[in-house]
């Protein structure tokens, strides 16, 4: 459970001819007492108006069966820095994965500081928010400027939020899978409306595939070369009202077809959403930052990166490297290990990680990785047994529930008995066997 | 006397009336340390006893329950209290919060805000009182459902309620602040009274919170604008359709004057974002009226029109196109914005819109705005016939031509049955057998349940401890299939069936020298647990390990010849031989490559053994008619007498010299495989009529039919008698039952299920249920007779598919899943293969439609379609309209319509065949088919009307509707 504590809630007010957005925030893990990350006007209102209500509507959203709480509406995040500012959001479900990128012509206005931050989306807000037209001038800020309003550091705004695990996890899985897709199609204006109209009424159980005839891109129950497999295809619709407004619509896909990321481009502004493999799995379970975990990186590393960068900022992990005379066969760890950390967002169009700080506790989101914990349990309890380890090939025995499973790794290949892997063989992320054997090899 | 005894003492004795003075006494550690005494005593009264003979029921009386709740209200904290008392009565509540307020209070009523369900008796005013008492702090969602109910009030019997909207007025919060809730949050608003019934039975219509805040408004108690406002923000908002639609209807009561609604633009276009079509529709039919007026703010309405025009409804898009042309007619300096963004109409392919929109732009627009022609040059592809005529000086002059598709995306491309990348390969060591064994029973890929048993006999004389205990995973699985305590939908009845194969092979494993204690317990414990069981449970159908006796649910026999193999492959590892299993696949899915064939056949004859009658007969079955030289080749080298005779009929066919045949089965299974490519076997062995339907080649017909049934009359509360007609496919001949239904029965049921000595695969492709399938299990179905998928069309499509709509979802899955296999496996097909697309291509289920149309885009680009054929299938279902023809305009519209020009021709083929049929008398949806027809006759341009089609549309040149469109077609 998470308590959101706001100054006072988020507004849009009138004031000397034009509106302003006040978008209150609230962070569990600031660093630094910033009473305000940005403060200017947006240089296209009614765009960033229409896509913020588009990722208010994601967060509301729940694609599984899952007790649905409205009322628990969560809040969105904000990185405010490097001339940009990004709010990111999850759907209830943690299968749908929502980003408003205000790139630096998007606004004319400063950073007085930067980081990330919830900020509160409520209702009276959100209807303000329809209200803003075309040539309405606009102010944005992120924080309040003024910080006398708060009254003696009493907080106005309280509000308890269920935030489930699976919504921090799924935050910093889906970068994972962001920084493997890549740009499958573009389509112009009428060919995103024709497509995003296509779609087949009601819930749809089975997989979808984007395939291209001709210059029509269309929606087919049939894969094809170079298709894009969508599971769960219905929840595209929250995009049917963003769409018409965009200027075109680029699609990036998964190599091993397990999600895949819709990009709208509004000029100087981006709106990305990114679907999971299936409405009734979220990016949570999916055991992407796994591997990476399987070796431990030294904290101060961590610690190093964390007090050196500031948000949205490009996260090189080779200068790394060379900065902190580190091996370079692990800097793919320190991606997978600083993402699993929160610490690390990742932009399809720059084909780059950034710096962001999740807002949450440290040990809210190490408390994750169940696979992970579940893997040490094991070794923990001395289950598990490197059988023979030769070459290229390890061989191991773990004990699970009355049998021991037989782990074998061959060089890129790893296998195991249990039905997990058995199931999924490895499309979901490694199961605990493996992992605890990697481990203890790693760890030997 | 402690406190234990004292509250025995008052349950024993029911002293409700000593409760309370008792309790007044108890400080704040007392209560504490009487929790879990009270818990005990809740345990014990509230367990369930035999009252008298007939009754059971709670141990403690209504008296007792009353004393429990009050002590645990007093001494319990929440959670405690939530797990024990689940009701909510005022009356008690009321009695103890004189003496008592707990903590908690606020916590636990307002957690029925948000349930599901929240007592009756929890009331508005209730809440209200406890409130000002200090006692409890609402929240809104309290606030909310109670003041939903709280113009009603619900009297002790529930037909003596009253309307009591003079409630409102008690509180001043309740109007000012608490009533605009309803446009905040979720609630019943909408139908508050609908199950209420009241005792004046006037009150029933006045009942509604419509009438209640319309009059409330009247009096001046609301403030009007206001109540307009929230009632269109509210529109937008996430709620449930009837409640959205019920902002609306209040909005409309409320009758707005066109002054208010002009001052109401901003909040009135907003609407168009609302997730439901009926506020748009409202908002767009008040824009209508209002146009007209100067202060209408056009360029708002023009700002918010891409998103009206891009609705799926199309009443919406004609509205917006509506009050478009006017504000076109109004303001001249729009005329060209308008016209952009009228553009985006000709994404429908509805013609009287695009006809709109074009009238639209010929009208007001500038054939020389280099903007305009640029916003409307990305649509030419999709502007039809009509509009196209308004918009000539807008489009350039040379025709669209539309291109031919690139094949590769069109569904996989068909490659050889034999192609390299869908080799089989057997597991290479044991390793590999022991994680096969896992991914067999979790249903990965359909073959690998065949290929296990062939890979135990590979390495059926490796079976060490160590190795077997590399198994024990699987075994563990199997049992646990067996045992019944998996349920997973991947999981289907040939898994089961290899999970009892395991599970006996379990049994020869112990039977060999190197017992293996560890299985054998690990059977104990599920005999155990099953022991248990019907222990408890005295009608419990024990599981047992035994692959013989196991029938799936419903018995169906189709699982009869891959049982008979298991069984086969149970007596070679018993026996230790190392003959292989000829039905394996060589190729994914299904098929046996020849050449493998013969080299497996030749070992039984080399070892002097007869084949298995199922495993042979499969074998043949599944045959890929390729590299049959090199087979044919082989086999006169490797094989020899009747044998190396049925192969060669196979492989070259070779008629043989001799009728006298030994295996008889084998040689009819050998003419159905090949079926009509055969001219030889099916005369010899099979009347014409029966080898037809054993192929699947059904005659077919389509029927309105009437049946007697009755009808539930809510009104008079009873069931009437009356004639239901339905429309009905007949497939097959409809034998006439000379004996009653039970006497099959009982024949099946004495029939031995899988005689090994008269086994004749085609007498076990039958389908009693297509429930419960697993992924795979249609793969598996097909894979019997591959070489004649009509087999399993014929049979499904005559089964479960001979009603205009599914049976159920489990046709529906059958049906996605028969015609994935057919689009991955399409070669050209039989009559019983169009019609099975046909039912697809119009049943209802847009998934299996679209998948159908699919499968038609790959055989017209493969030329392995008959269009011709399709139509006229169709068409006899058109002519008792067996289906909604909205179905296939969809699908042709979405899918089939304009794809490349053999399409188009090979469509129009398919139309004009429909359209012959059609009857005299048109059909809903006849337009919309002509429609598309006439369209399609534009774009084929050198396909011309046919002529014969004109009697047909002579006699509906009457008919309005269709005046227009018969006319311009019998003009072509």
């Amino acid at each position: 459970m998470l308590t959101y504590q706001y100054s006072s809630p988020s507004t849009i007010q009138k004031k000397n001819g034009q509106e302003e957005i006040l978008l209150s925030k609230y962070s569990e893990v600031q660093k630094k007492d910033a009473s305000c990350f940005f403060w200017g006007k947006l240089t296209n209102p009614y765009l960033t108006a229409r896509c913020l209500l588009t990722l208010s509507k994601v967060v509301k959203s729940s694609f599984n069966l899952s007790p649905f709480q409205m009322a628990m509406l969560k809040d969105p995040i904000v990185t405010a820095g490097n001339e940009r500012i990004r709010f990111e959001a999850f759907s209830h479900c943690a299968g749908v994965y929502a980003r408003v990128d205000v790139l630096p012509d998007g606004h004319d206005g400063e950073f007085l500081e930067n980081g990330t931050t919830n900020v509160d989306f409520n209702e009276p807000m959100l209807a303000a928010l329809g209200s803003v037209r075309k040539q309405e001038k606009v102010v944005l800020s992120v924080g309040k400027k003024e910080v006398s309003l708060s009254k003696n550091g009493q907080k106005v705004v309280e509000r308890k939020v269920p935030l489930p695990t699976k919504w921090i996890k799924g935050l910093t899985t889906v970068q994972l899978f962001l920084a493997d897709s890549e740009s499958v199609f573009k389509f112009n204006r009428i060919q995103a409306i024709q497509l995003i109209r296509s779609i087949p009424k009601g819930k749809i159980k089975n997989d979808y595939y984007l395939v291209m005839r001709g210059n029509r891109p269309q929606f087919s129950p049939v894969k094809t070369n170079n298709s894009i497999c969508i599971g769960g295809l219905h929840r595209l619709r929250l995009l049917e009202s963003l769409i018409p407004l965009a200027d075109s619509l680029e699609v990036f896909g998964h190599p091993k077809q397990q999600s895949s990321t819709w990009q709208l481009y509004f000029g100087n502004v981006r709106f990305s959403f990114s679907l999971s493999r299936d409405f009734w799995r979220g990016f949570s379970g999916e055991g992407a930052a796994l591997e990476s975990l399987v070796e431990d990186v030294p904290m101060s590393w961590i610690q190093h990166f964390d007090n050196y960068s500031y948000a949205n900022q490009t996260f090189n992990p080779t200068m790394l490297a060379i900065e902190e005379n580190m091996d370079f066969s692990q800097v793919d760890n320190l991606t997978g290990r600083l993402s699993a950390m929160g610490l690390l967002g990742y932009d399809l169009d720059d084909n780059a990680f950034f710096y962001r700080r999740l807002p949450f506790k440290l040990n809210r989101i190490l408390s994750l990785n169940p696979r992970l914990k579940n893997a040490e349990k094991l070794i923990t309890d001395g289950k598990v047994k490197i059988l023979s380890h030769a070459d290229n090939r390890v061989e191991g025995q773990v004990g699970g529930t009355g049998v021991n499973h037989l782990v074998l790794l061959e060089g890129e290949r790893q296998r195991c008995t249990c039905t997990w892997f058995s199931q999924y063989q490895g499309e979901r992320g490694i199961c605990k066997h493996i992992l605890a054997v990697k481990k203890l090899v790693a760890n030997q | 006397m402690n406190n234990n005894d004292k509250i025995t003492q008052l349950l024993t004795k029911e002293d409700l009336k000593g409760t309370i003075p008792y309790l007044k006494t108890l400080d704040k550690k007392e209560k504490k340390q009487l929790t879990p005494f009270l818990k005990k005593q809740f345990k014990y009264y509230r367990d369930s006893v035999q009252i008298n003979k007939n009754k059971w029921g709670r141990r403690a009386t209504a008296i007792q329950d009353r004393i429990l709740i009050r002590l645990a209200m007093t001494c319990f904290d929440l959670r405690t209290f939530r797990t024990h008392v689940w009701s909510f009565d005022k009356e008690l509540m009321d009695e103890i919060l004189a003496f008592y307020e707990p903590n908690w209070l606020s916590e636990y009523i307002n957690s029925f805000g948000n349930n599901d369900w929240m007592p009756n008796t929890l009331s508005y005013t209730w809440v209200m009182e406890q409130t000002e008492k200090g006692r409890l702090v609402p929240n809104d969602m309290l606030i909310t459902r109670t003041l939903c109910n709280a113009i009603i009030t619900y009297g002790r019997n529930w037909k003596d309620s009253t309307f009591t909207p003079e409630n409102l007025e008690k509180y001043d919060l309740t109007l000012k602040e608490h009533f605009w809730n309803f446009f905040h949050f979720e609630s019943n608003v909408y139908h508050v009274s609908r199950w209420v019934q009241f005792k004046d039975k006037k009150a029933k219509e006045a009942a509604t919170w419509i009438n209640v805040i319309t009059d409330l408004a009247k009096r001046g108690k609301l403030p009007r604008l206001r109540l307009l406002k929230e009632c269109l923000a509210a529109a937008n908002r996430d709620f449930n359709r009837n409640l959205i639609n019920w902002y609306m209807d209040l909005f409309l009561n409320l009758a707005p004057t066109t002054g208010e609604l002009l001052d109401l633009q901003a909040e009135l276009f907003q609407v168009s974002l609302s997730p439901q079509s009926k506020p748009v529709n409202v908002i767009l039919k008040l824009c209508k009226q209002l146009v007209k007026e100067p202060a209408f703010n056009s360029e708002l309405f023009t700002e918010n029109a891409p998103v009206l025009l891009a609705s799926e409804t199309k009443s919406v898009v004609n509205s917006t196109l509506m009050v478009l042309d006017k504000l076109a007619k109004k303001t001249p300096e729009q005329r060209l914005t308008i016209c952009t963004t009228v553009c985006d109409v000709f994404l429908h392919r509805t013609a009287n819109l695009q006809t709109r929109a074009a009238k639209i732009i010929s009208k007001y627009g500038d054939a020389k705005d280099e903007s305009l022609l640029s916003a409307l040059d990305p649509f030419q592809f999709n502007i039809l016939s009509e509009a196209k005529k308004l918009l000539v000086d807008f489009l350039p002059a040379v025709e669209v031509v539309v291109e031919d598709l690139d094949t590769a995306s069109l569904g996989p491309v068909i490659v050889p049955k034999l192609s390299l990348n869908k080799v089989i390969h057997l597991p290479e060591n044991f390793d590999d057998l022991s994680f096969l064994a896992n991914q067999a029973l979790v249903g990965n890929e359909s073959w690998q349940i065949e290929i296990l048993p062939a890979a135990i006999l590979k390495f059926q004389h490796e079976m060490t401890e160590a190795n077997i205990n590399k198994l024990k995973p699987a075994f563990q699985r199997a049992y646990k299939y067996v045992f019944g305590r998996v349920g997973n939908a991947r999981i289907g009845d040939s898994e089961r069936l290899l999970a009892h194969f395991l599970g006996e092979y379990i049994q020869v494993i112990e039977q060999q020298p190197s017992k293996l204690e560890v299985l054998r317990t690990m059977l104990k414990d599920y005999l155990r647990k099953e022991d248990e069981w019907k222990a408890n449970w005295s009608n419990y159908r024990l599981r047992k390990v035994s692959l013989s006796t196991w029938s799936n649910w419903g018995n169906t026999t189709i699982y009869e010849p891959l049982k008979a193999i298991l069984i086969y492959a149970i007596d070679l590892l018993k026996k230790g031989s190392d003959l292989p299993l000829l039905s394996t696949p060589t190729h994914a899915p299904y098929w046996i490559d020849p050449l493998v064939f013969v080299k497996r056949l030749s070992k039984y004859q080399y070892a002097d053994a007869l084949p298995n009658q199922a495993d042979w007969q499969l074998a043949i079955s599944r045959m890929a008619f390729e590299n049959l030289e090199a087979a044919a080749k082989l086999a006169k080298v490797l094989l020899k007498g009747e044998v190396l005779e049925m192969a060669l009929f196979l492989l070259e066919n070779k008629v043989p010299q001799q009728t006298d045949f030994r295996y008889i089965q084998e040689w009819k299974i050998a003419a159905l495989t090949k079926g009509k490519r055969d001219t030889y076997g099916l005369s010899l062995f099979f009347p014409e009529e029966m080898s037809d339907e054993l192929l699947g080649q059904f005659k077919y017909a389509f029927k309105r039919t009437s049946r007697k049934g009755k009808d539930y009359n809510y009104q008079t509360r009873k069931y009437e008698e009356k004639i239901i007609h339905e429309k009905e496919m007949i497939v097959g001949t409809q034998k006439k039952a000379s004996l009653p239904a039970w006497w099959d029965g009982l024949v099946n049921w004495i029939r031995p299920k899988s005689s090994v000595a008269t086994f004749f695969l085609f007498d076990y492709i039958q389908l009693k249920t297509l429930w419960g399938m697993g992924n795979h299990e249609i793969t598996r179905y097909t894979s019997l007779t591959p070489n004649n998928p009509s087999v399993l069309l014929g049979i499904v499509t005559k089964k479960f598919l001979n009603r205009p709509q599914y049976w159920g979802q489990a046709d529906k899955k059958a049906v996605r899943l028969i015609s994935e296999d057919l689009l991955n496996n399409w070669r050209g097909g039989d009559e019983m293969m169009h019609l099975f697309l046909c039912n697809a291509l119009i049943g209802a289920d847009k998934t299996n439609r679209t998948l159908a149309a699919e499968i038609w885009l790959k055989g017209v680009t493969e030329q392995n379609i008959d269009a011709k054929l399709m139509g006229q299938i169709i068409g006899q279902m058109v002519q008792i309209e067996f289906f909604p023809l909205k179905r296939l305009l969809e699908v042709l519209q979405e899918v089939m319509f304009n794809v490349s020009s053999n399409h188009n021709r090979a469509l129009l083929q398919l139309l004009q065949e429909i359209i012959l049929q059609l009857p005299v008398k048109p059909i809903r949806n006849t337009k919309g088919l002509l429609e598309i027809y006439q369209e399609l006759l534009a774009v084929v341009a050198i396909e011309t009307h046919r002529i014969d089609l004109n009697d047909k549309l002579e006699g509906w040149k009457s008919v309005g509707s269709l005046k227009k469109v018969v006319r311009q077609l019998m003009a072509a």
